[in-house]
């Protein structure tokens, strides 16, 4: 149900942006969602399929949806791991405990991609 | 990159960040204290909530989040803590707290002579952990009557989140639960969280919880 209000602060946010850019019709939106967060990407794309409707730059537009591994850093034997025994943050190489996320917590749009020609039945 | 590509590396909630900045800093500097409690339903927040009202000479807000009903607001109110309900129900039903929705609430709410501000979060151990809404510290409440495996199942949750708060103690001799086994799976999932066990029924524990109310008063 959170795919729900990601999904609308993401189509605002896009819109803004295409706005911004010379408001030209979007053909894909690329976001980069970090393995931390409780995404199901299929729930996010239906709720951007739908909301994207209210904004005519990006009626035609793709949601382009990249995970992101969770690495963190061993603050015991100083190195940095991906994390594969996730939500056990335990370093795999000395088993601390005393570990910190340096990547798996993004949530942000790395890009827009316009239409170089207009799309099929869109003015 | 496509010629026609704009790199925008924008975070996709940052206008709910920058309320719940706003809000941090706005409550620091009147001096409150808030708290986001965030557990599943029926973990025990409302009764956590009543039980800390008589301990704490009435300088407490609530600001409860409800699909429906403005049942906890009563309730919290009865107990002497100044209320405020939120219901999600009429616009969609959402399952959490944004920022902009406390905001909005604070609107409503006098704070002159309050110390400790609580938002009591939708009961729900998943989307209410996707949404900062400004608290200066997230309270996590469990009971003991959910098992040991919630931390690794809602692995955010737990995260985001700096107290533990381990609700229904005394229910303990009746349980099956293994309270070494949770306590151990709360640390493997967040290392640096604070537990505090207490019954809100016999008080058991429940000073601790107080003592940290009191080491937080700004």
């Amino acid at each position: 149900m959170h795919e729900g209000a990601i999904a609308q602060a993401l189509v605002n946010a896009a819109h803004n942006v295409a706005v911004e850019n010379g408001s030209k019709p979007v053909e894909k939106v690329l976001i980069v969602v970090g393995k931390m967060h409780q995404i199901v990407p299929s729930v996010l794309e239906t709720y951007f399929d739908m909301m994207k409707e209210d904004f005519h730059l990006l009626s035609n537009a793709k949601l382009v949806y990249t995970e992101q591994e969770l690495l963190i850093f061993c603050k015991d034997c100083n190195t940095e791991s991906i994390l594969e025994t996730y939500p056990i943050f335990m370093c795999p190489k000395c088993e601390s405990f005393s570990t910190e996320v340096v990547q798996g917590e993004e949530l942000y749009i790395e890009s827009l991609i316009f239409y170089k020609e207009e799309p099929d039945g869109k003015e | 990159m496509e010629k026609n590509e704009v790199k925008v590396m924008q975070k996709i909630l940052r206008v709910n960040e920058a309320i719940a900045e706003e809000l941090r800093k706005d409550l620091a500097d009147k001096g409150v204290f808030y708290m986001n409690l965030m557990s599943s339903p029926g973990s025990g927040k409302t009764t956590l909530l009543e039980n800390t009202a008589p301990k704490m000479s009435g300088n407490l807000a609530v600001i409860e989040g409800d699909i429906q009903t403005t049942l906890d607001a009563e309730r919290v109110a009865k107990a002497g803590i100044k209320a405020y309900q939120i219901n999600t129900g009429p616009f969609g039903g959402d399952c959490h707290l944004e920022s902009s929705w406390v905001k909005a609430a604070l609107q409503e709410i006098d704070l002159t002579g309050i110390d400790y501000l609580f938002v009591e979060n939708i009961g729900n151990l998943v989307c209410p952990a996707e949404f900062d809404v400004g608290a200066h510290t997230n309270v996590l409440l469990i009971s003991t009557t959910e098992g040991e495996d919630k931390p690794l199942k809602y692995p955010l949750a737990f995260r985001v989140s700096k107290l533990c708060v381990i609700t229904k103690t005394d229910l303990i001799p009746h349980l099956d639960i293994d309270m070494d086994l949770l306590r151990s799976n709360i640390h493997k999932v967040n290392p640096d969280m604070k537990i505090i066990e207490l019954s809100a029924k016999t008080g058991e524990g429940f000073d601790n919880w107080i003592d940290f109310l009191r080491k937080n008063k700004r």
